[in-house]
């Protein structure tokens, strides 16, 4: 089908592909009009010039301590010229959920674009639709993060009866629990056996109490103060009706082995999801080296994957962003590396500022605290006898904080240094919240930044890499290193702004 | 922090499924600046129903 002439005044013709519907096919536009080599693959292919401006687009890190893990998502669109081509287009394929991939070439002499095997990937995403409007059709782009915008709960009880649930429970998730939970409100899937569920499969162990009260576990029917225990579907039956709560202590999905740190339980609820494939393995591999120690999630609710991983780096005080290959890339912005990414001097610099650091954390930090050990389920009403001292004092709260060392030097030099709100940690010990809050205070304690605008490093920088800066001002002459907290990059001009932050 | 014996599960954590340490940032290609980029977008589509 002739639908009329595409800026670089080319004849636009519909794809041939449109003839034989079953086939996923690519779409392609430039900035610049272009078609590919007779060597590349595929050969003699052209983009069409239809691409209204270059577009700009930008990753970051929350900056500070504390707050949501997940930074604002940033994405805009692709916007081309509609002369009838783009809208044709628009009216003869679906894009929403398909890959978009944006490359970037530079020319080698005037008049001539590169090979498209020397046009990079600068960034990989997920059409979100067309969007039509007056002469310009726009795509809409989005990342990895919105694939994760998906119901994580994926069993509920039927309300059969037995252990799918009484009628009450009909409809109603069947709660996930990874990692380490120290008290939480189990389900009581069957009041006629007293039949307790706090996970939807396997699990590594389960500790139930009564009013604070262990039970004893036996192989055998329980009596009265004992419980059985039905660890490959997370169900245990206690021996007699309770006469108050009851709470469990839990261990949790052990399905494929025990997970049980923040990188380990976000790559096992992606797992659960059927979204692990999005994980990127090195970043994955950097949160777990940066945050060790044993955390925890008890979901009782319906949410979505990426709520749960949300709550999951919010609680190491980390980030949760896509990278530019359209995988999922947590992390926590920590010390700059000895060898950093990039370097950039005064030369490479077209423009250079401080940057204003958030109330939270300005004018410097002089300790930080992290929870844990967070309680699912706090319970007042404990019994008379038979509870520990230790949980009689942890039970009815609904938490505990670990504190960092106090900073000295900082509170004698800042008279308004902070201790900011507590980082929302999901530890299950102690030890490892503070060893975490240690480690955000000696990044945090006077964190100070710059926004850098330069051409160089188009197209590869993600948040945390390390940058090193060089600069007459700003007592930057003899280097500096920081993490780059946000990054961003204008396709029109070429140009990438990275905020590097650092102690 | 109360540690339980249960099935014997409980105390220590298996230590085979850590992952493996963190790798060092891949050293960047600084490129060489140019004013004029040329952008290139590729999306993979499906053939719509005809709408009649």
């Amino acid at each position: 089908m002739y639908l009329g002439f595409a800026p670089d005044e080319m004849p636009g013709l519909l794809p041939a592909d449109l003839e034989t519907p079953a086939a996923l096919t690519t779409l392609r536009f430039s900035s610049h009009g272009y078609a590919t080599r007779p060597t590349d693959s595929p050969a003699n292919t052209r983009y069409p010039a239809l691409l209204a401006r270059g577009f700009s687009f930008s990753r970051e890190a929350p900056l500070g301590i504390g707050g949501a893990a997940l930074a604002p998502l940033s994405f805009g669109t692709v916007q081309l010229f509609d002369d009838g081509y783009a809208g044709g287009l628009a009216e003869a394929y679906g894009i929403d959920g398909r890959e978009v991939r944006i490359r970037r070439g530079t020319p080698g002499r005037v008049g001539s674009w590169p090979a498209l095997a020397d046009c990079p990937l600068a960034w990989t995403g997920t059409a979100g639709g067309w969007r039509r409007a007056e002469g310009r059709v726009d795509i809409v782009l989005r990342d990895a993060l919105h694939l994760l915008e998906v119901p994580l709960h994926v069993s509920r009880y039927g309300g059969a009866g037995g252990t799918d649930g009484g009628a009450d429970l009909r409809d109603r998730v069947i709660p996930i629990s990874v990692g380490y939970s120290r008290n939480v409100a189990p389900v009581l899937v069957d009041a006629a056996t007293q039949t307790y569920q706090v996970h939807f499969r396997s699990i590594r162990a389960v500790r139930p109490k009564v009013r604070g009260v262990p039970q004893t576990l036996v192989a055998s029917a329980p009596a009265a103060g004992q419980y059985s225990q039905d660890l490959a579907n997370g169900r245990f039956t206690l021996g007699a009706q309770p006469d108050g709560p009851v709470t469990a202590e839990v261990e949790g999905d052990d399905q494929g082995g025990y997970a049980y740190t923040t990188a380990g339980c976000i790559r096992r609820i992606c797992e659960i999801a059927g979204l692990s494939a999005l994980l990127d393995d090195t970043a994955m591999a950097a949160l777990e080296a940066a945050a060790p120690g044993e955390v925890g999630l008890h979901l009782a609710e319906p949410l979505t994957v990426l709520e749960a991983a949300e709550r999951l780096t919010s609680g190491v005080g980390g980030y949760l962003s896509a990278n530019r290959a359209n995988r999922l890339a947590p992390g926590v912005l920590s010390a700059p590396r000895a060898t950093a990414a990039g370097t950039l001097r005064a030369g490479d610099i077209l423009a250079i500022a401080p940057l204003a650091m958030p109330a939270g954390v300005w004018p410097a930090v002089k300790r930080v605290r992290v929870a844990y050990a967070p309680n699912g389920a706090p319970t007042p009403d404990l019994a008379d006898n038979g509870v520990s001292a230790d949980d009689r004092a942890y039970l009815p709260l609904g938490g505990l904080e670990a504190l960092s060392d106090l900073d000295a030097a900082i509170a004698a030099a800042h008279a308004l240094a902070q201790e900011p709100a507590a980082v929302p940690g999901l530890y299950r010990y102690q030890a490892d919240a503070k060893a975490r809050a240690d480690a955000l205070l000696a990044f945090w304690r006077r964190c100070r930044g710059f926004a850098v605008t330069t051409r160089k490093y188009l197209g590869q920088v993600e948040v945390g890499h390390t940058f090193r800066l060089t600069h007459p001002d700003f007592g930057l002459a003899g280097g500096w290193s920081g993490v780059v907290q946000r990054w961003a990059e204008d396709m029109d001009d070429g140009t990438v702004t990275l905020n590097v932050i650092g102690p | 922090m109360s540690e339980f014996a249960g099935d014997g599960a409980w105390g220590a954590l298996p230590d085979d499924l850590s992952l493996a340490s963190g790798a060092p940032d891949p050293v960047l290609d600084p490129g060489t600046p140019g004013l004029d980029i040329l952008v290139l977008v590729e999306v993979d589509a499906y053939p719509a129903p005809v709408l009649s």
